[in-house]
């Protein structure tokens, strides 16, 4: 299902980047380098511990509320321009990825900044919308409510031709991370 | 309150309020003559609707989406009262606020008391189509500071006019428009060769400071979930995320119908909503959220905490319960506002949403939502552009049979009006102004089926009469017949009149078939029953003729639904027993054909409905079928032939089998893609819509003198007088062409 998803999310304009375990941080570096990131924040999950333990070219702020006073995660907010959250889930047929939106401020994050990056793991990615529904029916209901799928970038046709990086992000980076190394991405 | 003198605001309000007298016909004329606004219409909901037949050819599953949707609005639509009561005491539960409205002035001061409340000084706003039914701009902008973010809104605002288009508010406005606009209002340098990406930018970094600064955030909902208390916003520009994101209080504004039962009813018009409405696989977001949500509160502007969320959800009536107990409108409430029906059709294309509108909603679902919720005169105005084309039902998600509820629509503002008998004689003085003529208009065109037979016996004569320069006047000043046009020219000698039954023995025949003789074949096109008859029994069918009885087809489409009904009470009647006996029907006129397949089932019985459409063939599809069959020789033409299909035809899936046809005959078939040819029957026979019919033929007439060598083939009897009318070149029915040659 990797490949299904990386093709359908680049239809949607967003870059998949597939890597092996323990990748990730490598990985996430490399985007930073590329766009000359000059100020990051991250919405981390327990998960990230080891990701964000990396030595990166800038400082990445936490704008989870365990992060730095209001005042600086508000000031690292509007001078982002990169914000680094998780992937919940992965629709392949779609490309898209859905984000649970917590207390954390994940929702911030993966709109201020003007490129995304997101964390997926593998197993998360499901095939089409029908079961991901069930499964997001089951998550409101237990008062895990508030989530927004992306495909790709920000856009708008309203000024004429399609242009990206709008309100949101003008770039995506989804980084897959592979369930075994050198798995089958089929 | 003291006057404040009327600024621009406050007279577009002024202009576009109710009962305000309207003409159609110069509003078609000076858009159509406005070039560079129709072109911008026209190519961008061509683009739109390109790209929603693209998604959806990709789709499998796109008609089960379809039939799941339509069935959880059917569903929820039959229980509006008890989704409110659920979803508020679901909201309610959680800290958030319901307030239903049924009345706009109701929503408009509720929602200003919150801002009020909250000390509000900005507020910032997403798309919402029914903040502008409610005109809540209104209220709150003499109070605060009240700016659009979703970008085609955020024009509209700057230049102050009303949307023209559900999804794409802007879609009439060319680029050099918006350029000039920016650089009036804004105080920095704008070049003039500025692009589209540039436009953007500079309205993403005004935005951006609006949505840091704002208190409040008003946003529409796509649906609402009764069972979680979730609003659901699909949008592609980011500004509905940070709409409901920045500021500390969010109000969603919804139509009562707006609400689904469950959450897992979203799966369906997750697929569905973005393919219709753009033709994109999925929109860049799909949120759906249960406020107040979970994400820290923070003031952006002054850098530290936010006030504490807080949620409103206003529900808006305004006319839909009424809605919902009206059996033909409640099938509006249904509506997901993707405007796939604004995009597919050909009038819409040509003058846009500021015509083919009302007050607030336009395109052909427009009428009914303008009839329930702003009053049948706004509906009344725009009703006759829906010409029952129906490219539109199949490209509505949730199966709207939008042209049917402008016939019922159309039909009770026709028996509303006074009856005026008076059928002029040639007298100056008793020829009426022709401001008075609707009904008198509508029965002349719902009655051609009827008098096409006096026509065609009076003949030469009544063309003679009928071109003259004294019959045009008349018939412009009676039935606001355009002068451009000549009368439909009836032939001397029907079929009907000539026809001597078959030479094919019944016991025979291949199969038996019965040729219904439509009256706009039979009087206008007899050739065409003719050609029909031989090649049907070169195929050794045994043809019957079912004597001409009106269809129904002219009464339909003119809203005379009780005529209609008992025309089509009549020509079941008198097709019965030829159905009883295994015949075959076949009809020529492709209007008359969707009729018996389509629209009849509106206007008989259920089980004389199906028998009826079981049986119904039209003539290309036939003689294709037969072919198909081995039962016929087709003569081997070859040749280059150009051939315009009718649009209830192709809406109807039924196009293919005369390409098929005329390609066994060896010809190199050239099939026109533009779906409509603007004359829509009586449509474009009427003075009002002249411009318009003309405008929508241009890109056919235009493809036609392109294919000069071609010959030119069409299959519909409107067609045939549009093409005409436009190129010179009269277009034969494809039976006519291959008869030729047997």
């Amino acid at each position: 299902m990797i490949n299904a998803f990386k093709e359908n999310a680049a239809q949607v304009g967003a870059t998949v980047h597939v890597v092996d375990p323990g990748e990730v941080g490598r990985e996430i570096r490399e985007i930073l380098e590329d766009k000359e990131a000059e100020g990051v924040v991250v919405s981390p999950s327990e998960e990230f511990d080891d990701v964000l333990g990396h030595d990166y070219p800038v400082s990445i702020v936490d704008v989870s509320r365990g992060g730095p006073d209001i005042g600086e995660r508000s000031k690292a907010i509007k001078a982002a321009d990169v914000g680094i959250t998780r992937a919940n889930l992965g629709i392949a047929d779609l490309g898209v990825i859905g984000l649970e939106l917590t207390q954390a401020n994940e929702s911030i994050a993966s709109l201020a900044p003007d490129t995304h990056i997101a964390l997926m793991r593998e197993d998360d990615i499901y095939g089409g919308s029908e079961n991901v529904f069930e499964f997001l029916g089951d998550a409101f209901r237990e008062g895990r409510d508030d989530w927004v799928f992306i495909a790709g970038p920000s856009s708008t046709a309203d000024m004429g031709a399609l242009v990206q990086g709008v309100h949101g992000p003008g770039d995506v980076h989804v980084i897959v991370e592979r369930t075994e190394e050198g798995g089958n991405d089929e | 309150m003291s006057e404040k003198p009327e600024g621009p605001k406050d007279r577009r309000y002024r202009e576009h309020a109710r009962g305000r007298q309207r003409n159609i016909k110069q509003e078609i004329e000076d858009t159509v003559e406005a070039t560079a606004v129709s072109d911008s219409i026209r190519e961008r909901t061509n683009l739109l609707n390109d790209m929603r037949e693209w998604a959806v050819a990709e789709e499998p599953d796109f008609e089960s989406w379809r039939d799941q949707a339509r069935a959880i609005k059917e569903d929820a639509i039959d229980r509006i009262p008890e989704l409110i009561d659920q979803v508020t005491e679901v909201i309610e539960d959680r800290g958030g606020h319901v307030y239903v409205a049924e009345t706009p002035e109701e929503a408009n001061e509720y929602i200003r008391d919150v801002c009020d409340d909250g000390d509000a000084e900005l507020v910032v706003k997403s798309k919402s189509m029914t903040t502008e039914e409610i005109e809540l701009n209104e209220t709150l902008e003499r109070d605060f500071e009240v700016v659009e973010t979703d970008l085609g809104e955020f024009v509209a605002q700057l230049s102050d006019e009303r949307p023209s288009h559900i999804i794409g508010p802007i879609i009439h406005k060319p680029q050099e428009e918006i350029v000039e606009l920016f650089q009036d209002r804004f105080d920095f340098d704008i070049p003039d060769d500025v692009t589209g990406e540039g436009l953007t930018k500079i309205a993403r970094d005004v935005l951006r400071e609006k949505f840091e600064g704002a208190d409040v955030g008003i946003t529409g909902a796509n649906f609402v979930i009764a069972e979680t208390g979730s609003v659901v916003l699909v949008t592609n520009e980011g500004n509905a995320r940070w709409t409901t994101e920045a500021p500390h209080t969010h109000i969603a504004v919804a139509g009562i119908e707006k609400i689904i039962p469950e959450f897992e009813d979203l799966q369906p018009f997750y697929e569905l909503l973005p393919k219709s409405a753009t033709g994109q696989p999925s929109t860049s977001y799909f949120t759906m959220l249960t406020p107040p949500i979970k994400s820290e509160s923070i003031d952006y502007k002054n850098e530290k905490e936010g006030k504490e969320r807080e949620f409103h959800l206003v529900l808006i009536d305004n006319g839909r319960t009424e809605m919902a107990k009206d059996p033909a409108l409640r099938e509006a409430l249904y509506c997901i506002r993707c405007g796939a029906c604004l995009n597919t059709c050909a009038n819409f294309q040509s003058v846009g949403g500021h015509v083919y509108g009302g007050e607030t909603y336009t395109g052909g679902i427009g009428n009914a939502w303008e009839a329930g919720v702003t009053g049948k005169d706004e509906a009344e105005a725009f009703n006759e552009l829906c010409t029952g084309c129906s490219q539109c039902k199949p490209a509505c998600p949730v199966k709207i049979d939008i042209p049917w509820l402008n016939t019922v629509i159309r039909d009770r503002l026709n028996r509303d009006l006074e009856r005026d008998d008076i059928e002029g004689f040639v007298f100056e003085e008793l020829l009426p102004e022709p401001e008075s003529q609707p009904d008198r208009q509508r029965r002349f065109f719902g009655t051609f089926e009827r008098r096409a037979r006096t026509g065609s016996r009076l003949a030469p004569l009544s063309n003679w009469v009928g071109n003259s320069f004294v019959g045009k006047e008349v018939m412009n000043r009676l039935y606001g017949f355009a002068k451009e046009r000549d009368m439909p020219g009836f032939a001397s000698q029907s079929f009907t009149s000539e026809w001597e039954g078959s030479r094919i023995a019944e016991e025979e025949a291949n199969r038996k078939a019965v040729l219904f003789a439509d009256a706009y074949s039979n009087y206008l096109h007899p050739e065409r029953l003719e050609a029909a008859a031989e090649l049907m029994e070169s195929a050794g069918v045994h043809v019957e003729v079912a004597e001409t009885t009106p269809s129904g087809r002219d009464a339909l489409s003119q809203g005379l639904i009780e005529d209609a009904r008992r025309d089509a009470e009549k020509t079941f009647e008198n097709l019965h027993t030829h159905i009883q006996d295994g015949r075959d029907v076949v009809v020529v006129e492709p209007s008359v054909a969707s009729l018996f397949m389509d629209e009849y089932s509106k206007l008989l019985d259920e089980d004389e409905y199906r028998a009826l459409e079981g049986v119904t063939f039209e003539v290309g599809e036939y003689l294709n079928a037969l072919h198909d069959e081995g039962h016929i020789d087709l003569p081997e033409i070859g040749g280059d032939v150009y051939l315009h299909g009718h649009c209830q035809q192709r809406a109807g899936d039924h196009f293919g089998a005369t390409e098929e046809l005329l390609r066994a005959c060896g010809c190199n078939v050239t099939a026109s893609d533009v779906e409509c040819c603007g004359m829509a029957g009586s449509f474009g026979y009427k003075e009002d819509y002249y411009e318009l019919a003309v405008s929508v033929g241009e890109s056919l007439f235009e493809d036609v003198e392109s294919n000069p060598d071609k010959d030119l083939l069409a299959c519909g009897t409107s067609c045939t007088t549009q093409i005409k009318d436009g190129t010179g070149r009269k277009p034969r029915h494809p039976v006519e062409y291959i008869v030729e040659y047997l």
